[in-house]
């Protein structure tokens, strides 16, 4: 155990003018990148890297889990306002927060993505800092077999909650673990549909896909919509009355259980390493909607949807750093830029951090927690400038977006070939909804699929490609039947449901 | 008239003068230097790169832009790098053993061979372990065979292709079973070993804490000699297998500088390597200290590794 007084001068570490004025600076920077369709807080964090060489340990972490945060809370900005995640984590708040605002309640529907991913990120960062040596060893006992048969019942949930029927679900889960085996294979570096193209030999980028699919479709039909008519993307009545702007503390109370269920979903899908926030947010959104009385009324600007989705993605983050302090195992690309931010230090995340560098450790919980308060209060602030910034008119907004997510991209994703790559993305995202695919279950599909291709492979190494071997994984085998359990209660209710039409 | 003819003279001796002691490093871009790291940002070659570009800035008032283009450990980046103008402008950094194993496996389908660089010199090499818990009931490379002998197999986490393709050739002429389960990363094996899921690993600076934390040993080196941090474990060579690895973070250039541009480039990169920021950031990124070979020395490295990287994975 730590002894208190290295807790204490940790804290006392954070709460010094610099630390705290870079934590700020990583919060706006991240609420920006965030919000900003294109670069996005994972490329910052990267582009940042370099400069914490110089910089004390405690300030220049502090400041890259300040724009990783901040990010979460951005992502959801345009999301809500002009139907746009600026991050894919966002995705799932656009469900019920652009509706919000398209009633013309773009700040109630901004003020409830804040509020619940504050409070999303806050639990989950409560789990950190008190719970996270046991949880790790629980993390660490979750080997490929059992990640596997978690990453199928993640699908199954996908596909059967989001994906429309479970048909198409299942032919969007199909087209993105298509596209994800683009490139090297994982076991024999064999290169695959890439057509001689060696920039596709990692894969297609993950920004190319995520602004070509979900950024860019939607900038397009709103541009081609836009019949030349300067009005603003969002119309807010003049005279709004408070309770349209505000979320009363009725409110946010009555989202309890959504975000207590988004953060506990978050926090346990943090921990895992490879799954991310992404489906984290849907899965959350998908349990909230499908466990409310009202069903109906989500996807029309319900703020259960909204209060779930972000306070998942949200935890997802705190929760990445549990198997990152504690084992130096990154459980998303946001973490693994932090290891490396860590190793130019000469610190490396693992057993010994709590030992060696508990100080540091403490002084980050610290700048943590600071992190989330000032990303209550720059929130705030922002949600006036983007409420003003989304009167422009609608021409002005979406040509913008769409010069950011071409510049982005050329930044991220290699030059000209991600932006050829986005633009055949883009082709594709308005493909799939006209066949009435979802694009939502294709790029969750895409974004675990590499990870999903790994722990297949993994499992059959491990297993000998011997079935027979499964019986030693009562934990994957708990998975599969619950999975085959959820199947047949989904497919049982939905007949019921669709017997009195 | 002759005041002129003097004076002429003088200038141009004094330019001599001023200019002599300049010749091996006479030229200087006129543009910026564009360096592209074969990897993606905030990744270990990436950060190496980067602390290495702002030195030789710093040395010698050079601009270096630092550019990521990632995809296939390097191969990417170095088959566009050929194509560029070998004006000294554009650099690429990478690791040499992707691209071995592209020459040696699939030579038709890269657009290089190793005489399309100019080599500029390394920047480390990094050093393999081979690592088991603590409680392993073995210690060493043999005593994995008998142990794989024993419990017919032992499972084996592995990141890079080399060192897997070296413990199947133990494997096969030991005649026992080895099941390599394919990692992400170095974290993603310790996360394996410590989970119970796998019986060794291969280590390259992630395993070190809980070596010292005594959750984990090392039982061997894969290097050609014993590896910084564990002195005492012998390499697979001195146990009897033939085989070692030697990944060489390398910087090369499009073939044909001009003399002048690859002595100046060589020695801004050898006084740059030579740095205390650049050895520092080496010895945490990748727990090695920093190497460099110069230019003959890494195009002789290269030349040398083909044959064996190309033997490990002949069937």
């Amino acid at each position: 155990m730590v002894p208190f007084d290295v807790i204490l001068a940790g804290l006392a570490g954070t709460f010094t003018p610099v630390v705290l004025l870079y934590v700020l600076a990583g919060v706006v920077i991240g609420q920006f990148v965030g919000a900003v369709p294109g670069i996005g807080p994972v490329m910052a964090i990267a582009i940042a890297i370099p400069f914490t060489f110089v910089m004390d340990p405690l300030v220049g972490i502090s400041f890259l889990v300040g724009i990783g945060k901040g990010g979460l809370v951005g992502g959801a900005v345009p999301a809500v306002l002009i139907n746009t995640p600026g991050t894919p984590d966002a995705a799932a708040t656009a469900f019920d927060g652009f509706p919000l605002a398209r009633q013309g309640k773009p700040m109630k529907a901004m003020r409830m993505a804040l509020y619940s991913s504050v409070t999303g990120d806050t639990a989950s960062d409560i789990i950190l800092i008190t719970v996270s040596a046991p949880l790790a060893i629980v993390a660490l006992k979750l080997g490929p077999v059992e990640i596997l048969f978690l990453l199928l019942f993640a699908f199954t949930v996908i596909v059967c909650l989001v994906g429309g029927t479970i048909a198409r679900g299942g032919v969007a889960l199909f087209l993105g673990l298509l596209l994800a085996t683009i490139g090297l294979d994982p076991e024999y570096a064999t290169p695959r549909l890439i057509f001689g193209q060696t920039e596709l030999y990692d894969g297609v980028p993950l920004e190319a896909i995520a602004l070509g699919i979900l950024v860019l479709p939607e900038v397009l039909r709103r541009l081609a919509q836009g019949s030349g008519l300067s009005r603003p993307a969002i119309e807010i009545p003049a005279d709004q009355p408070a309770a349209d702007r505000r979320i009363s503390w009725r409110e946010y109370w009555s989202c309890r259980f959504a975000m207590l269920r988004g953060a506990s979903i978050g926090t346990v899908l943090g921990a895992l390493p490879g799954i991310g926030s992404t489906a984290a947010a849907f899965i959350a959104y998908a349990a909230t909607r499908a466990s409310a009385k009202d069903p109906e009324s989500f996807g029309k600007g319900n703020i259960q949807g909204i209060a779930a989705a972000e306070s998942a993605n949200s935890a997802v983050v705190g929760a990445n750093l549990i198997p990152l302090l504690t084992l130096g195992i990154p459980g998303s690309v946001g973490a693994a830029l932090l290891i490396g931010a860590f190793k130019i230090h000469g610190i490396q995340p693992g057993p010994l951090l709590f030992d060696q560098q508990a100080e540091l450790i403490y002084g980050l919980f610290g700048a943590m927690i600071a992190a989330n308060f000032m990303n209550f209060w720059v929130g705030q602030a922002g949600m006036r400038l983007w409420s003003t910034v989304v009167k422009a008119p609608e021409l002005v907004i979406f040509t913008l977006a769409l010069l950011l997510c071409i510049t982005g991209v050329y930044l991220g994703a290699g030059g000209m070939f991600g932006l050829y790559t986005m633009l055949a993305c883009t082709l594709l995202g308005l493909l799939l909804s006209a066949l009435g695919i979802s694009v939502i279950v294709f790029i969750i599909a895409f974004f675990l699929g590499s990870r999903f291709e790994t722990t297949l492979s993994q499992s059959y190494s491990l297993t000998g490609g011997s079935l027979q071997e499964l019986a030693n994984y009562p934990v994957a085998l708990a998975l599969l039947v619950l999975n085959l359990a959820f199947i047949a209660l989904f497919t049982r209710n939905r007949h019921r449901r669709a017997l009195p039409d | 008239m002759k005041l002129n003819t003097l004076l002429k003279t003088a200038v141009f001796a004094a330019a001599a003068a001023l200019s002599l002691p300049q010749t091996a490093a006479a030229w200087t871009p006129e543009e910026p230097i564009l360096l592209r790291i074969g990897f993606g940002a905030g990744g270990e070659t990436d950060t190496m790169g980067r602390v290495l570009a702002a030195t030789i800035e710093r040395q010698t008032g050079w601009d270096v832009v630092v550019e990521n283009r990632p995809g296939g450990g390097g191969v990417a980046m170095l088959s566009a790098l050929v194509a560029e103008d070998p004006d000294g402008l554009v650099l690429g950094m990478a690791v040499n053993i992707p691209p071995l194993m592209a020459l040696s496996q699939r030579p038709d389908s890269v657009p290089f061979t190793l005489d399309s660089f100019d080599y500029i010199g390394t920047v480390t090499v990094a050093e393999t372990a081979l690592i088991a818990g603590s409680e392993a009931a073995f210690s060493s490379i043999g005593e994995l065979v008998e142990f794989a002998r024993t419990e017919g197999s032992a499972k084996i986490a592995w990141d890079a292709p080399d060192a897997k393709a070296i413990l199947q050739k133990i494997g096969q002429k030991e005649g026992v079973s080895f099941r390599m389960v394919k990692a992400e990363s170095g974290a993603e094996m310790n996360k394996l070993l410590l989970g119970g899921q796998v019986d060794a690993a291969f280590g390259t600076g992630a395993h070190l804490p809980f070596v010292e934390e005594g959750q984990m040993k090392t039982i061997a080196s894969l290097s050609d000699k014993r590896l910084s941090s564990a002195p005492d474990v012998p390499t697979l060579i001195e146990s009897g297998h033939d085989f070692f690895i030697a990944p060489y973070f390398y910087i090369a250039a499009p073939g044909g500088l001009p003399a002048e541009v690859k002595t100046a480039l060589a020695d801004a990169m050898d006084k740059a390597v030579a740095d205390d920021a650049v050895q520092t950031v080496v010895q945490n990124a990748v727990s090695a200290p920093a190497l460099n070979l110069g230019a003959e020395g890494t195009r002789k490295m290269m030349h040398d590794s083909l044959a064996p990287v190309g033997a490990l994975f002949d069937q």
